[in-house]
């Protein structure tokens, strides 16, 4: 069985800062976080069902993070740079490799903490013609297809779909592995091609800037069940509710 | 312009309808809503069939909630379409829109081409009422 795990490397959002009028990004990068739940979960199939565990990243394509990834127990990545990109030159470039190594499944975080877009898993499978399973928070193999647990926020959903399919997962799916030294030694030997793709976005980032929320400070009084019923009534009046 | 609004959420509809208020705007949701010039009722949420429906209407822009289901549909509607797709899209004038980024830390602004599929979100806006709506069960 070949599974993909699908990473990308980000500035690590817990150091990012607001500096002045702009953020400084100027942080060490990371695997973007339920990447890693993607990794965990293709190696894990891997060592019950045996096969080979592919990562793909694109991007930023720094090594020490990508060595982190082997260290997981990944097979191979391939390291794709990029030096812009949005969600459908992302897909394309993905696509191409993904065509060569013909996967069983391929998996993918929910969403990475730099565009928190969560879409690139189903543009991915809508352009290689294959089944999309969102959400994730379980995987079962069951012959030649996927038995998954959805989490959609107010319900679960349990789907199947035949493979080769494309399954974003949830962080509840897993607790990713800590490498141990010896295998952070072994991930050196382990093979990363790497690529350019270069191909202009069609969504192009103008400018970033802090996110500042003004707020309102509206102060409601009174006894605690007429200032409930006036907050639902404020809120409901916002669209909040 | 050919305007698809897509989600599970009616008020979308409404949200997406004050973006373009001057086009013909073809809704699809789960409730009746009076701000599209033809509506779409769907009762089960079938993500790839409601996928290549929107995708048989060629439409110029598909505007679609941000529920997890509704970004499901947006990724593959784009994907299908092989146009550009913006998430969390909170502000959207003619070919720019501010997204959030960085988990909430920044607002990016970008500009993009259409067609395209942008996810947007629940927010006060003020649409009139369409007086003719077709719909379809």
């Amino acid at each position: 069985m070949n599974i993909i795990a699908l990473f990308k490397i980000v500035p690590d959002d817990t150091l990012i800062k607001i500096s002045g009028n702009s953020l400084d990004l100027n942080v060490p990068n990371k695997i973007s976080t339920y990447d890693k739940n993607a990794i965990e979960e293709a190696v894990r199939i891997k060592e019950k069902h045996g096969g080979k565990a592919y990562g793909i990243t694109a991007g930023i394509t720094d090594r020490k993070t990508i060595r982190e990834a082997l260290a997981m127990g990944l097979d191979e990545v391939i390291s794709i740079d990029m030096n812009e990109m949005d969600v459908m030159t992302t897909a394309e470039a993905i696509a191409e490799e993904v065509n060569q190594i013909k996967p069983d499944i391929i998996l993918a975080g929910e969403s990475t903490t730099d565009s928190s877009g969560s879409v690139l898993p189903s543009y991915l499978a809508a352009m290689l013609n294959y089944p999309i399973v969102s959400y994730a928070k379980s995987i079962s193999i069951e012959g030649d297809k996927v038995k998954v647990e959805r989490n959609l926020t107010t319900l679960t959903e349990i789907v199947e779909a035949p493979m080769p399919a494309v399954i974003s997962v949830v962080g509840e799916i897993n607790t990713p592995r800590i490498p141990t030294v010896r295998q952070i030694l072994e991930s050196a030997k382990k093979p990363v091609r790497s690529l350019t793709f270069n191909k202009a976005p069609k969504v192009k980032i103008v400018s970033v800037s802090p996110y500042v929320i003004q707020r309102k400070k509206i102060i409601i009084e009174g006894k605690m069940e007429e200032a409930v019923d006036k907050l639902l009534s404020y809120l409901r009046g916002e669209g909040v509710l | 312009m050919k305007v698809v609004i897509y989600s599970e959420d009616p008020e979308i509809i409404k949200v997406g309808a004050s973006y373009f208020p001057n086009e013909h705007i073809i809704g699809i949701t789960t409730r009746e809503v009076k701000y599209a010039d033809e509506l779409y009722l769907v009762d089960r949420i079938d993500e790839e069939f409601i996928s290549n429906f929107i995708t048989s209407l060629k439409p110029d822009v598909v505007l679609v909630g941000n529920s997890k289901r509704d970004k499901t549909i947006a990724g593959y509607v784009a994907g299908l379409l092989k146009v550009p797709i913006i998430p969390e899209v909170m502000d959207l004038e003619g070919n720019k829109a501010k997204r959030v980024v960085y988990s909430g830390m920044g607002i990016a602004e970008v500009e993009f081409s259409y067609p395209a599929v942008i996810i947007i979100g629940r927010k006060e806006v003020q649409v009139k009422e369409k007086e003719k709506i077709e719909i379809n069960k």
